[in-house]
């Protein structure tokens, strides 16, 4: 039982990994018809500023672990906007192929910066006392830092709900994703949106690579690479512009993975995924949550 | 310089999509309280044109809104500087509800003319909550028209507002019109003849990406002679 529990809280704190990249990917793509690539760096970019405002800090606190977090969650929302500004937004009118191909040169030009200054060797990521607590559920003993990170899917997941619905950003980005050119019809500047969401996703990026560190324990210059792979499984499973969708198959995506870890072996969880992948696309093409019509 | 009375003034607008140039320099003024109705065969480039003096086509040559040149400004600059725009096939967000379409129209700094709206189309205000996609093609016909009329503008411009629709919903759009164009300039695209009719003060005949006649509403009536414009034969509806 305490097990079962453990591996499930674990499996959900790997989706809530990926649900933080796969959330900002799927309203990117919903809106601006953009797959970025560049986000798995956002990531990579989040843990190393939490690492690094950890070991500036000193002795590391719960105070200085918030810190961490919120300069992780900065970088990744201001390098999202200064890519969206100077390379994705030239690139709008050129099709899938010129997108891809600048947001993966952004990707590699920002793994090769940071392993030019931070070296290619793991950064070890200093953590509180308090994070390396456990708390007892049903048994099970769980990792105060796998709660904090499902938690966190949680509040993202909530809070983008609730931008989508109740703001006028959000209907403005609700209305954009279904005919951007109507929108700039009723005199609002929707590039302004596309930046906006630009940075949402950075910003979610940037929190995921400070979670991500906290998983696990470290930083490399590629640690984001796994993770966007994830993530575009994630909403491809979940249906491609589908939030809801997005959040569900990482819950799965994450729990599955963890359980063939443990029952099967080591690196089976990979396997299995990508196993639901193909099962999804040859059943329900569109996705769990996906529409034939693109929405949010 | 713009001709006194003109809301908008249209000099030598050239425009392409792709490879194929689609405006040959066309000229056009819309003069202030009128409704200036535009007529072609399909596929003349009159979509086009609307599009180019909005900003979604690119374009050459000069567009002045009230004397103040607009051609080099982004799509939703131009709305801002007092264009509302009802594109052929409505547009409306089908994943958003009536209110939110009408609320996306909302401007800053602006009182929305939710009354004017709802006075004109008493049958959104009942379908407020319901999902724009699910409407018939009439009732989104009010969802666009309403939507454009919402914030207040100094030109309206409604492409083919008849198109795809019943006779009866076409009178309907009509009557509407009727009255909107007392209170607004507008420039529209519209082939069906006796609506082109009822709205019509001035009209302009457009063939092959250029303006090949104007006058006034007097035009319609003889219908021989506008089947010469159009570049179509004696028998061919119009
Ligand atoms: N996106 C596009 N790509 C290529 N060609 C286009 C495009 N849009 C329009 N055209 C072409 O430009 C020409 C003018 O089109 P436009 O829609 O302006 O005509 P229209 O007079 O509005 O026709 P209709 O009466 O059918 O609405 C047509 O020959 C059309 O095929
Ligand atoms: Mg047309």
């Amino acid at each position: 039982m305490d097990t079962f529990v453990l591996l499930t809280v674990a499996g959900l704190s790997i989706g809530a990994l990926y649900y933080l990249l796969a959330s900002g990917l799927s309203i990117i793509f919903g809106l601006l018809d953009v797959l970025s690539f560049a986000h798995g760096a956002l990531v990579t970019v989040g843990a190393y500023a939490a690492i690094e405002t950890m070991t500036r800090l000193g002795t590391p606190s719960l105070l200085g672990f918030l810190l961490a977090v919120l300069a992780a969650t900065a970088v990744g929302g201001l390098v999202a906007y200064v890519i969206e500004r100077l390379l994705v937004r030239p690139m709008y009118s050129r099709g899938h192929l010129a997108q891809l191909l600048v947001t993966m040169g952004a990707a590699l030009i920002m793994a090769a910066l940071i392993e030019s200054v931070k070296g290619p060797d793991e950064v070890h990521m200093p953590l509180p006392k308090a994070l390396e607590k456990s708390i007892h559920i049903f048994g099970a003993v769980i990792p105060v830092s796998m709660a904090l990170t499902i938690l966190a899917a949680i509040a993202l997941h909530g809070g983008l709900l609730l931008f989508l619905a109740r703001t006028r950003h959000g209907l403005i980005v609700r209305a954009g994703v279904d005919n951007a050119d109507m929108v700039r019809g009723l005199g609002i500047d929707v590039s302004r949106s596309f930046s906006l969401v630009f940075v949402l996703g950075g910003l979610a990026a940037g929190l995921g690579g400070a979670l991500a560190a906290v998983y696990v324990r470290a930083a490399t210059p590629s640690l984001g690479d796994t993770y966007l792979v994830y993530a575009f499984i994630v909403l491809i499973i979940g249906g491609l512009g589908s939030l809801r969708g997005a959040f569900v198959a990482a819950a799965i995506a994450g729990v599955i993975q963890q359980f063939a870890n443990y029952y099967v072996k080591a690196g089976a969880g990979d396997i299995v995924v990508l196993a639901l992948l193909v099962v999804v696309l040859l059943l329900r093409p569109q996705g769990l949550f996906g529409r034939v019509g693109r929405s949010v | 310089m713009t001709t006194i009375g003109s809301v908008l003034s249209v000099r030598h607008l050239s425009a392409r999509i792709g490879t194929s140039q689609i405006l040959h320099g066309v000229d056009l003024e819309v003069p202030r309280n009128q409704t200036t109705v535009i007529l072609g065969r399909n596929g003349v480039g009159k979509t086009t044109l609307l599009r180019s003096i909005l900003g979604y086509v690119e374009a050459s040559g000069d567009v002045e809104l009230l004397g103040r040149p607009i051609d080099r400004l982004p799509t939703h600059k131009r709305v801002r500087a007092g264009i509302a725009y009802v594109p052929e096939d409505r547009d409306v967000f089908r994943s958003l509800t009536v209110e939110e379409n009408l609320r996306l129209a909302e401007r800053a700094g602006q009182v929305p003319r939710y009354d004017l709206v709802f006075d004109l189309f008493p049958d959104l205000a009942d379908r407020r909550s319901q999902n724009a996609g699910s409407l018939s093609g009439g009732q989104q016909q009010m969802v666009a028209l309403g939507r454009g009329l919402l914030a207040e503008c100094e030109l309206l411009i409604v492409d083919e507002p008849t198109k795809g629709l019943s006779p009866r919903v076409v009178q309907e759009v009509v009557d509407v019109l009727a009255r909107v164009k007392e209170g607004v300039t507008i420039l529209m695209v519209e082939q069906n003849l006796s609506a082109a009719q009822q709205l019509a003060d001035d009209v302009v005949v457009i063939s092959e990406g250029t303006v090949v006649a104007s006058g006034t509403g007097e035009m319609l009536v003889d219908r021989d002679k506008l089947r010469g414009f159009l570049g179509v034969g004696r028998s061919e509806e119009v």
